[in-house]
């Protein structure tokens, strides 16, 4: 009878296990799901490249995790600045978005000190249709066009339409190529 | 085989033995022991000291045997021998001095003993070597000795039976007399010492001889001693010579030496045999006449003992000579004449090709037969009388008689595959072999197959008629004549048994040529099918034509068409022999193996299937021609030979058919892909799943593939129309049974079959080729890149390719198959949509009215492919008003292989036909827009020339071309007032002008020039081409350029090229497909730009964004992580496009080997 009693103490004991080990599957799966996506739209990026963008991911070969290049638009106070940025893309990705930061200091109306980007696309507009690219470029017409109503950066949304001249200097004051390694 | 062989030899050795052991009575010794002496004879005091020196007395046949009673007189007199002579008797008296009836005894023993001595004195000394020379002289002195012998007994008889019995009734009258002896044990010993002495020399001389004749006499010059060493040898060659049917000639004469050997020592051993029985009766006459004790000794039974202890000394010191080796040459050679096996060529079919007949057999009443069966009886009747037919005889006689069988089968029916006629095969009786040879008459069969096990063969019918009727009876004469134990029933079972399972192991032998002479070597499978009834068989069955396989077929240099066809007679061929299919597969998974190694199995499969009836036609009566050829040519050559002949049939059938006569031109050109409705993304197409193959439609691939394609599996296709309503009645009706009740030739699953063995319903030689040919995704991406094609080039109709479709979905289910039901479709509709447009662009079906449309033409053409047309006329004077049709075929691009687009520039006129056509079809299909794929259209082209005119078919490229000439033509010479300077051109203008890459540019001049339109006139910038205007230019010009053009041309086989020239121009090519290859390699195809271009857009996203800087090693590592489909460059190759980088400047290297992008 104790046989039977260890048999069936132990059932409701292997039933969480066994629940929990479909939920890992199904998280990894997701992952799986997110690398494969990024996978392509890596392959995408690099046969129909975009001018003046680039994005790679990691050199420790983590694919949620990419640095992007911005090349300043002509035309802009940030014409021929090299503008770095990281991506972080959570495991569900592309159904929440991205963590995007410029790690390049930048003076910019929607960019603060620490590099986060004020971008409805990146907030609550972000659709699964939006992919890396996307964004990069809409972060590259975000440089020529500020959107001065909800600056993270109130003071360069000042000077933006105030004095060009001066925000151009602070921009050029801000702005520090960033080496890595 | 070999298992046969083993066992009937194992089996012959221990029934040697046995003979061996029976021989010696257990005693088994190297030495002629006189062991047959060893009468029992109680009583006689005697024996034990004649057996006690006896035992090791018998010197090996040397004639030095010594006996305690001729000890004396060897010693003294080493001439004579045998007998005791009057020298040795005082020997004998010296013991016997001082007493009186010692002495009286021993005068009657000399007496006696002089009277019965053997003659060997009497003619004197005869040297050994005198003998082996002139064995026939020796004989007569022999014979002749008892003769002289009787006359001295007629004088002495009475003194003789005085004495006999003296020493008979010794005991009685001598009883003094010590030194008593036996006669008959003396005589005996006599016998014996003569024998060894005299006889055995002879024996050994006379094979001596026949082996010193077998060897052509060619050791004259050596002593005897070294002869006697090579006897055993000699004689074993000399057998084996005779045992050869090759060796005809010499043959006959080495069977005439033997018969003297043989016949010699049997008048040798004759004349022995009477003097030894004539001294044994004289004694034993004398001692019953004497004996003073009647029946004390049964003389007859005495007599019967001699006798058999005399054979059994003949036998035994025979078998040491070469005579039995005679005896067996001799044997060979009668029983062959009898059995009718003289005379039959031993050899393979191969080599005497398949369709001969077998030889006729000489019939049991010949003259030749019935002399040799009176020779034979003779033989072995005196061989019987003196001795030589002991168990030794029997075995040899058995060992003939089975070499007899192998040599009957293999000759008489190897290369015999005729089918047999049912009637016919019946009549086998007394005229077995008149019967037979009728039967075998190459009447092919009505093709049924004889489903019931019990049918036979012809050869098998034939086979067991020679077997009862010659084999068994020589077996029974010759037995009867030897009393020994008759045949029985049962062993003329085991004897049929035996002779099919010779032909059995003959056919399997010969399987593999039989696979290929199908379906005309049923007669063949027949046998086979009754003989293999044995597991054992069926094994070797499988083994053997596995290897034979492997040698002959699977390697490298048989073409995948070859093994594939081969592979459907095997399939055709074990169904017939067996219709378990157990056996197919065991012999199927190399040959699968092998054929999944080659790439274009599938597609050889998939072109077969899809034949055309003129290509099976065609090939038919290519095949018709091969049958003819094929005693002349090996089965090799064959599919090479067929192939270039079908080619030239085809090409001249291809260019008959297209129907417009009146045209001015017609065709061509590309497909416009619709996009799909929901489709809106902008990614470029994603690569489809095609086969290697079908990448480059636009290629030299292509043209190969099409040159080939003509030498087809047709069998396949023949096999689709024959009985696919058959098979697909029996598909259905018998999925689901396991048994078919009604099956009245049922027979149980072969026990070799495995546990989930299901018995297969027909012998479906297609499903059995696709399945054999591995995944079936593999096979259909093959039949889909196939069926593309075919629909894009003859669409007259569809109905083989659904067939195919048809019988494919069976198999593989309709969705798999989804993709070639849109493929068709959109063909069909394309058709449709074709006319529509025209009809709503011309305002008209007819589009020839056209206004403002110039001098350029498409041509109606029914074939519907998409495309334009350019007409190029050289000359001015061809600017006649010409109207052009165009057809373009609309494709789903979703549902295709994925086809790469060409970018050129179409010839102005073309590109404002296609604009409208797009018109028309926007009009109609207002969603879609067409895309079109330039590079893949038809196009017939009409040139004009000051002297000819020239009307080509083409594809799009080479028109647009040659169309370049055209225009730029016009142009000057509207400037130069008819000068008719010929237009002129560089293959880097063209390359300009029509933004089409310079290597196609190139192929496409190379073609014209091959048609004499254009001339190579210089090599700067890739080449100049001019046009010619008037063939005599060429001329002149031709035979300067000749070499540097052949050489120059791609390897672009058999597109174009008219009949005659076709072939030459091919044979150009092959030879300079190598420097076309190597060039390709230099110069990047379009792919491999692109590949290069994504490669170096991810080292530059990686240096630029991953790490500033990174060693080779990471960059391939990231590579191979991050390139969807996989990074396909090796270390080397991605080292040295770094390297070229750092060359053009983009990269840089820093510290520690990193590669670095060179900031601007």
């Amino acid at each position: 009878m104790s046989y039977m009693d260890d048999t069936q103490n132990s059932a409701p004991g292997s039933l969480p296990a066994s629940k929990a080990a479909p939920g890992a599957a199904t998280s990894k799966k997701v992952n799986e799901n997110a690398t494969k996506r990024l996978q392509n739209e890596l392959m995408q990026m690099m046969t129909s490249p975009a001018p003046g963008i680039s994005a790679f991911p990691s050199a420790d070969g983590n694919l949620l995790f990419w640095r992007a290049t911005i090349e300043g638009p002509e035309d802009t106070p940030y014409a021929g600045l090299n503008l770095k940025l990281s991506f972080e893309f959570p495991s569900n990705y592309p159904y929440t978005p991205p963590t995007v930061l410029f790690t390049t200091p930048i003076y910019h109306p929607n960019v603060d000190f620490s590099g986060r980007i004020c971008l409805d696309i990146l907030k609550d507009k972000w659709t699964p249709a939006y992919n890396t690219q996307t964004v990069l470029l809409s972060l590259q017409s975000l440089l020529g066009e500020p959107n001065n109503a909800s600056p993270l950066n109130g003071e360069a949304a000042e000077l933006w339409d105030k004095d060009p001249a001066l925000f151009k200097t602070k921009v050029m004051d801000r702005h520090k190529d960033i080496e890595e390694d | 085989m070999a298992g046969l062989v083993m066992a009937s030899s194992t089996w012959r050795q221990q029934r040697r033995k046995m003979v061996f052991q029976s021989v010696f009575s257990g005693e088994v010794t190297t030495t002629a022991t006189t062991t047959g002496v060893q009468y029992p004879d109680p009583g006689q005091g005697l024996r034990n000291s004649i057996l006690g020196s006896g035992g090791g007395g018998g010197g090996g046949g040397g004639g030095n045997n010594v006996d305690p009673y001729l000890a004396p007189s060897l010693s003294s007199s080493s001439a004579t021998m045998g007998h005791a002579t009057p020298e040795a008797q005082p020997q004998h008296l010296l013991y016997a001095v001082g007493n009186e009836q010692q002495r009286t005894y021993d005068q009657a023993w000399e007496m006696v003993t002089n009277r019965v001595a053997l003659p060997a004195s009497a003619t004197g000394p005869v040297p050994p070597g005198a003998g082996k020379s002139t064995p026939g002289l020796l004989l007569e002195s022999l014979a002749g000795a008892p003769e002289r012998h009787r006359r001295n007994r007629n004088q002495d008889d009475e003194q003789f039976l005085q004495c006999l019995s003296l020493l008979a009734n010794a005991e009685a009258v001598l009883p003094e007399a010590r030194e008593r002896r036996d006669v008959i044990g003396w005589y005996v010993s006599q016998v014996r010492a003569h024998f060894v002495g005299w006889v055995v020399p002879l024996l050994a001389g006379g094979s001596d001889t026949a082996a010193a004749a077998g060897t052509l006499a060619g050791s004259e010059g050596q002593g005897v001693t070294h002869r006697r060493h090579q006897r055993n040898k000699h004689s074993v060659d000399s057998i084996a010579g005779g045992g050869e049917g090759g060796r005809e000639d010499k043959g006959g004469s080495q069977y005439d030496r033997h018969m003297v050997v043989v016949m010699s020592t049997i008048k040798t051993l004759e004349g022995a045999l009477g003097m030894y029985f004539e001294g044994l009766n004289l004694l034993l006459e004398g001692l019953s006449r004497v004996s003073r004790v009647p029946g004390e000794q049964d003389n007859s039974s005495f007599g019967l003992r001699f006798k058999r202890d005399i054979h059994a000394l003949i036998a035994n010191s025979a078998s040491q000579g070469g005579v039995m080796g005679s005896v067996k040459v001799v044997l060979t050679k009668l029983a062959g004449v009898i059995l009718g096996v003289e005379g039959l060529a031993v050899g393979l079919g191969s080599e005497r090709g398949p369709w001969g007949g077998p030889p006729a057999i000489p019939a049991e009443d010949d003259s030749k037969v019935l002399a040799a069966k009176r020779r034979l009886a003779e033989l072995v009747k005196q061989l019987h009388n003196v001795g030589l037919t002991g168990e030794r005889f029997e075995v040899l006689f058995a060992e003939v008689m089975n070499n007899m069988m192998s040599r009957f089968v293999k000759g008489a029916y190897a290369g015999v595959w005729a089918a047999s006629d049912a009637e016919e095969g019946n009549v086998f009786g007394g005229a077995g072999t008149a019967a037979a040879s009728s039967v075998f008459t190459t009447s092919r069969g009505p093709g049924g197959e004889t489903t019931v096990p019990a049918a036979t063969s012809a050869c098998i019918k034939s086979l067991k008629g020679w077997v009862e009727n010659r084999y068994a009876q020589l077996n029974v004469q010759v037995l009867s004549w030897i009393d020994a134990t008759p045949m029985s029933l049962t062993d003329l079972k085991t004897c049929q048994s035996l002779a099919l399972g010779r032909l059995a192991a003959l056919r399997i032998q010969e399987l593999f040529d039989i696979v290929l002479a199908w379906p005309d070597a049923k007669g063949a499978l027949e046998d086979l099918k009754a003989t293999i009834t044995t597991t054992a068989r069926r094994q070797l069955l499988t083994a053997n034509f596995s290897k034979a396989l492997e040698q002959r077929l699977l390697h490298p240099g048989s073409s995948t068409l070859e093994i594939l066809q081969t592979y459907i007679h095997i399939i055709k061929t074990f169904h017939a022999l067996d219709h378990s299919k157990v056996l197919l597969g065991n012999i199927e998974p190399s040959l699968q193996l092998y054929l999944v190694q080659r790439e274009d199995s599938v597609r050889v499969v998939v072109a077969g299937l899809l034949a055309s009836k003129e290509e099976i036609e065609a090939a038919t009566k290519v095949q018709g021609i091969d049958d003819q050829e094929r005693p002349q040519r090996g089965a090799a050559g064959l599919e090479v030979a067929g192939a270039n002949i079908r080619r030239g049939e085809i090409k001249a059938q291809a260019y008959s058919t297209p129907t417009a006569a009146a045209a001015s031109s017609r065709t061509t050109y590309k497909t416009p892909t619709t996009r799909s409705r929901q489709r809106k993304d902008s990614n470029p197409p994603t690569p489809a799943p095609s086969g290697p193959a079908w990448n480059g439609l636009s290629g030299i691939r292509k043209r190969l593939y099409m040159a080939r394609k003509v030498s087809k599996l047709v069998e396949l296709a023949r096999l689709l129309n024959d009985s696919a309503s058959v098979r697909r009645a029996a598909a259905t009706a018998g999925d689901d049974q396991d048994l078919d009740w009604d099956d009245l030739n049922w027979v149980p699953d072969p026990v070799d079959a495995g546990a989930n063995y299901k018995r297969p319903k027909s012998e479906d030689v297609i499903g059995t080729l696709i399945s054999a040919l591995g995944a079936e995704d593999v096979f259909i991406t093959e039949f889909t890149a196939v069926i593309a094609e075919r629909l894009l080039e003859d669409p007259k109709s569809f109905e083989q390719e659904l067939r195919v479709l048809n019988l494919l979905k069976r198999r593989f289910g309709e969705a798999a198959l989804q993709k070639c039901d849109v493929m068709i479709r959109d063909i069909q509709e394309s058709r449709k949509l074709d006319s529509k447009i025209r009809r709503n662009n011309s305002g008209g079906p007819q589009p020839s009215n056209i206004p403002g449309q110039p001098p350029v033409l498409v041509t109606p053409d029914n074939k519907g492919k998409a495309v334009a047309t350019p007409q190029t006329a050289t000359s001015e004077k061809g600017r006649e008003q010409k109207d052009l049709e165009y057809h373009a075929r609309i494709l789903s691009r979703m549902y295709w292989p994925a086809m790469e687009k060409e970018h050129f520039l179409l010839p102005a006129p073309i590109v404002e036909l296609q604009k409208q056509y797009e018109k028309g079809y926007e009009a109609l299909k207002s969603n879609r827009k067409l895309n079109w794929l330039n590079q893949m259209g038809q196009t017939r082209v009409e040139l004009e020339f000051e002297d000819r005119t020239v009307t080509v078919d083409c594809d799009t490229v080479q028109a647009t071309v040659i169309y370049a000439f055209q225009s730029d033509g016009s142009s000057s010479s509207v400037a130069g007032a008819g000068a008719a300077a010929p237009v002129k051109k560089a293959v880097d203008d063209l390359y300009l002008e029509l933004q089409l890459d310079d290597e196609l540019i190139a192929a496409a001049c190379d073609f014209w020039a091959r048609k004499k339109v254009l001339r190579k006139v210089g090599t700067a910038d890739g080449g100049e081409y001019v046009v010619v205007e008037r063939l005599s230019d060429e001329v002149a010009a031709a035979s300067a350029a000749v070499a540097a053009q052949q050489a120059q041309q791609p390897a672009e086989g058999g597109s174009g090229g008219g009949g005659k020239e076709g072939k030459e121009k091919e044979e150009a090519a092959a030879a300079a497909a190598v420097p076309a290859k190597e060039e390709a390699g230099k110069k990047l195809s379009n792919k491999e730009k692109e590949k290069r271009e994504v490669y170096w857009r991810f080292i530059q996203g990686m240096l630029t964004n991953a790490s500033v800087s990174m060693p080779m090693g990471q960059i391939a590592m990231m590579m191979g992580v991050l390139v969807v489909g996989g990074f396909s460059w090796s270390n080397e190759e991605l080292q040295q496009f770094l390297g070229e980088k750092v060359e053009e400047g983009a990269l840089e290297v820093v510290s520690g080997g990193k590669y670095k992008l060179v900031r601007k």
